[in-house]
């Protein structure tokens, strides 16, 4: 399975059950259409960390880096060639 | 020395840090008649203890965790739980305790990690040597566990905030020289993007302290409300960026947990202690009452309690170092610690019989200080509902 899927797949289920992952567009506000509010943050945050294997520090605790598919994984992948540097 | 390093589960950051945190918690013993002088009067009174406190400073321990450019010691998250876990069975003052606890998250914490390079410069000394004691601002009228329901708005006016509203149960308001106030910064923006952190100096026009409050317990660690009635504060006050306050608190209270907690883990070791003592030491039907089960039973629930609570704080603390998020991790922590200190304490004065009833023990000062650990950083039922909620329900 892709990042993407796997990251489309826990947001509808945990937050979205009522859409399929792959009709979640990926530069869906998830924040201002209430998808994902602060505690999802959290969640998303735990799941991040568990699944891509990578750290978030307290400064990243920002709603605009999880504001969209799009935004996450630009920070997946930021954290990826950081700790591959 | 029965410490956090004694829990089973000790990571290797832990380990391997430097002797400084084991040297000064060692020394800490030397101050024990210092921060207990005249506690008792004070808990029964309501009174902060300044001799105590100055005696805090004196022992460095207001500088924990600012840096040492600014007259700190930096210490990391183990090493302060690990001093403040001391701090615990030394000091019966638990107000004391609450009180270098709450100055230490609640404006050190933040100004460290999140602070400019002047901020810093400007209060990071003054809170560390303890000069300026520190609080924050969370909480109001109709805004406590659902804390971003908060109405106390800042907006930007030239170089300026302006701060208007009311918060209520800040601890030690009264004595604080400096607060860090958390405000709606954007109306149209939720808990994340519409709130920030400002320091704020307890003399600025607009900005006025309640009475202190009386408690049920933690009675020498004052508390009060606050009036916030259009503050100027200048903007280079704000804590991190516009917007931020959200992560600010949420790494702050991670902190909190440890901190307060770890107080509380050296508060319920020594009550284990002075429990065995007196089971072993009082004499009932011919016997030491520790040879009955009903006594020896409740002694085992507490010592596992209390190295569950170690295993619990040791896992706060390394996900603090690591800098991860530990939602779960830190609201576990919190509510397992607070409900078991409530129980030992309680199981202390059932051991104590009449005895651990009577305020001139001082047992059962335990139990009443125990109590706001339900409630505050957190409550009980709230803390569940997010463990539920990391774990998918």
């Amino acid at each position: 399975m892709t990042q993407s899927a796997t990251l489309r797949d826990f947001i509808c289920a945990e937050f979205a059950p009522d859409l399929k992952p792959g009709e979640l567009p990926a530069d869906l506000d998830l924040i201002d259409s209430g998808i994902i509010d602060s505690l999802g943050v959290l969640k998303l945050v735990a799941f991040l960390e568990g699944r891509f294997d990578i750290a978030i520090a307290p400064e990243e605790l920002d709603a605009d880096l999880y504001r969209t598919i799009d935004s996450i994984e630009a920070l997946i992948a930021g954290k990826r060639i950081g700790s591959a540097a | 020395m029965a410490a956090i390093a004694s829990a089973a589960h000790r990571d290797a950051a832990f380990e391997t840090e430097p002797d400084l945190a084991a040297e000064l918690t060692d020394g800490l013993d030397r101050w024990a008649d210092a921060f207990n002088r005249g506690w008792a009067e004070d808990d029964w009174s309501g009174r902060f203890g300044e001799e105590r406190w100055r005696a805090l400073c004196a022992a460095g321990l207001t500088g924990l965790v600012s840096g040492t450019a600014f007259g700190g010691l930096g210490l990391s998250a183990h090493q302060t739980a690990r001093i403040l876990e001391r701090l615990g069975t030394i000091c019966h003052d638990g107000g004391l305790g609450f009180t270098l606890a709450s100055h230490l998250c609640s404006t050190c914490i933040p100004i460290e990690r999140f602070g400019s390079s002047p901020l810093k410069a400007r209060y990071l000394h003054g809170l560390a040597t303890g000069t300026i004691v520190g609080a924050h601002a969370i909480t109001e009228p109709d805004s406590g566990s659902d804390a971003f329901a908060m109405r106390t708005r800042m907006l930007r006016d030239g170089d300026d905030y302006v701060v208007s509203g009311e918060k209520c149960f800040v601890s030690n308001a009264p004595i604080a020289g400096l607060f860090v106030i958390y405000a709606r910064s954007d109306p149209d923006k939720g808990a994340l993007g519409g709130f920030s952190a400002l320091a704020v100096e307890r003399d600025t026009p607009g900005l006025s302290v309640g009475r202190s409050v009386r408690k049920m317990g933690l009675r020498t660690a004052p508390t009060a409300d606050l009036h916030l009635d259009d503050v100027r504060v200048p903007a280079a006050n704000l804590i991190g960026r516009e917007g931020q306050g959200y992560s600010i608190l949420d790494y702050v209270m991670k902190w909190e947990v440890l901190s307060v907690f770890a107080v509380q883990l050296g508060e319920m070791r020594r009550r284990l202690t002075t429990a065995i003592a007196y089971a072993r030491e009082r004499q009932q039907f011919g016997v030491a009452i520790g040879s009955f089960q009903a006594v020896s039973h409740r002694i085992a629930d507490m010592h596992i309690r209390i190295e569950s609570a170690a295993n619990w704080l040791a896992r706060v603390a390394a996900a603090v170092a690591g800098g991860g998020g530990a939602s779960l991790e830190t609201a576990a922590a919190k509510l397992f610690i607070s409900e078991a200190n409530v129980a030992t304490a309680l199981d202390a004065i059932r051991i104590h019989g009449g005895a651990g009833y009577m305020s001139e023990t001082g047992i059962e000062a335990g139990l009443r200080d125990a109590v706001g650990g339900l409630i505050y950083s957190g409550t009980s039922d709230i803390q569940r509902n997010r463990i539920a909620a990391m774990l998918g329900l």
